[in-house]
């Protein structure tokens, strides 16, 4: 049975030490969590850590959180936040490893990483060419089926903002495979 | 502007993310439990360190009291007669002449 309590209202249970109001809370926004971090970091697995130690994070402060405010962009700005911290360790590592390794022929860019793990449609291809923020709300809004203002809280931005990289994506689309 | 990575290698279905939900969920609050757990521990080692200073520090001054004390009963229990008194008394021993002759130690015969 699902709880339909708001989330502070969960946060401050979870807080007081009710360990079952909090396990609600991550399963109401550990999708959209892991999709955050999954963007931000780049691998599933990955984001799967970021996830874990924002919602650790979460729940250590949970007590300091004010009752009242809302509770996603609080612990979106968290995965954010981690996430940035483990691309700048990632990168600080890729640094140091270029230092012992002879410089490589060519060294293939994230986005070409990621489209060859993924299933290479045409759309998925153009998808990826997309600016980055355009790229990150239309997934999360068409192909993942998040609304804008979810969207919003993830990224930190405003819902506006969301609607309109949609719509330019969904342009840039259009004028790729004509007018369908 | 940060990367921003396609997200299709994240599995999507429900039991999934059910599934890892309860695990970070039941990971996030051991781990933080472990975490109330561990500050008192601190505070366990502080008193402890507290606990073994104010124990080194009673004996040592109990130390210097037994010496005192030694030092007062020895006082106490010399004896009367010069002879006595220079033996207990003088740092190093009398001369024998001193004794023989019956002076008090330090007096010049």
């Amino acid at each position: 049975m699902s709880d339909a309590r708001p989330d502070d209202v969960l946060l401050a249970a979870a807080a007081a030490g009710d360990d079952a109001a909090f396990a609600t809370l991550v399963r109401r926004y550990i999708r959209q969590a892991t999709l955050l971090a999954a963007q931000l970091v780049g691998d599933a697995d990955d984001a799967e850590d970021v996830a874990q130690d924002a919602f650790t994070v979460v729940h250590r402060d949970a007590a300091r959180f004010e009752q009242g405010r809302p509770f996603a962009p609080w612990c979106f700005a968290i995965v954010r936040r981690l996430a940035a911290n483990r691309r700048a360790r990632a990168a600080r590592r890729a640094r140091l490893m270029q230092l012992w390794r002879p410089a490589p022929v060519s060294t293939p860019s994230h986005e070409d990483a990621a489209l060859s793990r993924v299933d290479a449609g045409a759309l998925m291809r153009v998808v990826a060419h997309l600016p980055p923020m355009q790229r990150a709300c239309f997934e999360l809004v068409v192909i993942r089926e998040l609304s804008a203002e979810e969207a919003a809280a993830m990224h930190g931005i405003a819902e506006s903002t969301v609607r309109q990289h949609v719509f330019r994506a969904r342009a840039a689309l259009k004028e790729a495979f004509g007018n369908d | 502007m940060t990367d921003i990575f396609d997200t299709s290698d994240v599995r999507d279905d429900d039991a999934h993310w059910t599934a890892l939900a309860d695990r970070i969920a039941a990971n996030a609050t051991a781990a933080n439990h472990t975490r109330t757990f561990a500050a008192p521990r601190a505070l366990w080692i502080g008193v402890s360190l507290a606990f073994a200073a104010s124990l080194v520090a009673m004996i040592v001054s109990g130390r210097r009291w037994a010496a005192r004390d030694a030092a007062a009963i020895n006082i106490a229990l010399v004896p009367a007669d010069d002879v006595g008194r220079a033996i207990a008394l003088a740092d190093s021993p009398p001369a024998i002449g001193a004794l023989l002759l019956g002076g008090t130690p330090g007096e010049t015969p």
